[in-house]
């Protein structure tokens, strides 16, 4: 589900593929401040990704300062500072992250229910936190999931209504990032469209394991076979890029318009060939 | 606006209109929730142009009017969104709800109509209805059953061929990713790429 909106790195200039960094520096800092050490496990790309793009609508830029990694404490980088926009991409990590925690857990097995339990609760009090500080996106939240299990349920053969329920998440999500109007529609939009691209790809990358599961994943009633499936599936996942882009356009930034560009226009298309090359190869 | 300077030559400036022009053709919104958006967005941009276009002519003494290619550009593009259909339609009433974004009342509307009147007008409006909603798969099959029915119709040739080319380039404008102009192929041959793979994560390289 995570990881599959990132950079196409080969096209970043040297100074984008640093600021990004320092935007992931920022965010795994704010993660861990705001919600404890064990949240920095939730990041991941698409998070980076909010924060930039909330960054980019906002009329201040973010400050930037050289500071020393957790992880690798012999360098001193350049890091994001604590800001408004990176504190809401890290509340929604946590509330995403408690979501697909309780749906792991309803349909996994034994065993590895037993090894989440302990997370449990710290991750409860985390959605606590940001459910607190966002209702309103933790109620579209809410919503969305029940509407993800009725369709599971009665296993809806349509990829848009499965799709759906996803899409409708990360419409609430980047709606609230601008306060102009026109500018919140095209968020929506584009919210919409990038929860599409993350079910379809996150479907795509789970054919073969949901089909061994006997999971729900729309992608197996097409066609008869896996290779017809994937092509279909790419098609899907091509036409909801070209209107990502297309809405994206419409999209007035302030700043980072390069690295958002890289990651919409030639980084959703390359994770899709990534994912189809993972498949070839066995 | 047009992201050109002073010094840039009338060709350049050209250039970046005609790149800015295919952006925000109403061709890749026709249809979309946000084409009234693109719209403006068009008119900005033929503002900004006619701007600078007065601007240097009249630094040339007015001898020479450069307006030629960009009036062609320029007219083919006003007044083009929501709905370019010419010719005698079956469902007026749902295609000025649709235009004015009454989805929901354009869709009762629609699904109230007896299966007999379901002609490849019905199918095209349907795919609309279903595109401003975000169900890119649904709008994607009526649009092609819409073609299918009347092939010779233009405004269904139009969304059907535009609909194929997103489906096959994951692109609504100039047919790829040509954004930066840069040949990927190119560079994966060389020295260059090879040094950037040692440098970056080792996350996946797929050049495309």
């Amino acid at each position: 589900m995570f990881g599959y909106i990132k950079p196409f790195e080969p096209e970043l200039k040297i100074n984008e593929y640093q600021t990004y960094k320092a935007l992931y520096c920022g965010l795994c800092k704010q993660l861990s401040s705001v919600y404890g050490p064990f949240s920095r496990l939730t990041l991941s790309y698409d998070f980076v990704f909010l924060s930039m793009l909330s960054m980019s609508l906002a009329q201040d830029a973010p400050e930037f300062e050289k500071q020393g990694c957790f992880f690798n404490p012999l360098r001193r980088s350049p890091c994001c500072l604590e800001c408004p926009q990176q504190d809401y991409s890290a509340a929604v990590a946590m509330l995403l992250l408690y979501h697909k925690t309780m749906d792991s857990l309803n349909d996994s097995d034994s065993l590895f229910r037993f090894a989440l339990m302990p997370a449990v609760p710290l991750m409860k009090a985390a959605y606590k936190k940001a459910a607190r500080l966002y209702p309103d996106v933790a109620a579209v939240m809410q919503q969305a999931m029940q509407k993800q299990y009725l369709l599971e349920k009665e296993k809806s053969e349509s990829l848009d209504l499965a799709c759906e329920p996803t899409a409708e998440i990360l419409a609430a999500v980047f709606e609230p990032l601008s306060d102009n109007e026109s500018q919140k529609r095209v968020l929506k939009r584009l919210g919409y469209l990038l929860g599409r691209y993350v079910y379809m790809a996150d479907a795509l990358d789970d054919m073969e394991k949901d089909q061994n599961r006997g999971a729900y994943n729309p992608l197996l009633f097409y066609g008869d076979d896996m290779e017809s499936r994937r092509a279909y599936a790419t098609d899907a996942l091509y036409l909801t890029i070209a209107e990502t882009g297309a809405a994206f356009s419409l999209l007035q930034t302030n700043r980072f318009s390069g690295i958002l560009e890289n990651i919409l226009l030639l980084g959703l298309k390359n994770t899709v060939g990534l994912i189809n090359i993972k498949k070839k190869g066995g | 606006m047009l992201g050109v300077s002073e010094s840039d030559s009338d060709e350049q400036i050209k250039t970046a209109y005609r790149e800015l022009a295919k952006k925000y053709h109403p061709d890749r919104y026709d249809g979309s929730p946000l084409s009234d958006l693109a719209q403006e967005k068009m008119q900005e941009i033929n503002n900004a142009y006619d701007e600078i276009q007065k601007t240097r002519s009249r630094a040339k003494n007015g001898a020479q009017n450069s307006g030629g290619a960009y009036t062609g550009y320029y007219g083919g593009y006003s007044g083009y969104y929501g709905g370019s259909y010419s010719g005698a339609s079956s469902f007026p009433d749902i295609r000025r709800l649709i235009n004015s974004g009454r989805i929901i009342e354009a869709e009762e509307l629609l699904d109230g109509t007896p299966q007999s009147s379901r002609d490849a007008e019905w199918y095209f409006l349907k795919a609309n209805i279903y595109y401003s909603r975000g169900h890119l798969e649904q709008a994607s099959e009526y649009f092609t059953r819409a073609y299918q029915m009347q092939p010779g119709n233009p405004e269904f040739q139009a969304a059907y061929v535009r609909f194929v080319n997103m489906r096959r380039t994951a692109s609504g404008w100039g047919g790829g990713t040509d954004f930066r102009r840069i040949d990927c192929c190119d560079i994966c041959g060389t020295l260059i790429c090879l040094d950037c793979l040692c440098g970056f994560s080792r996350g996946g390289l797929f050049c495309f």
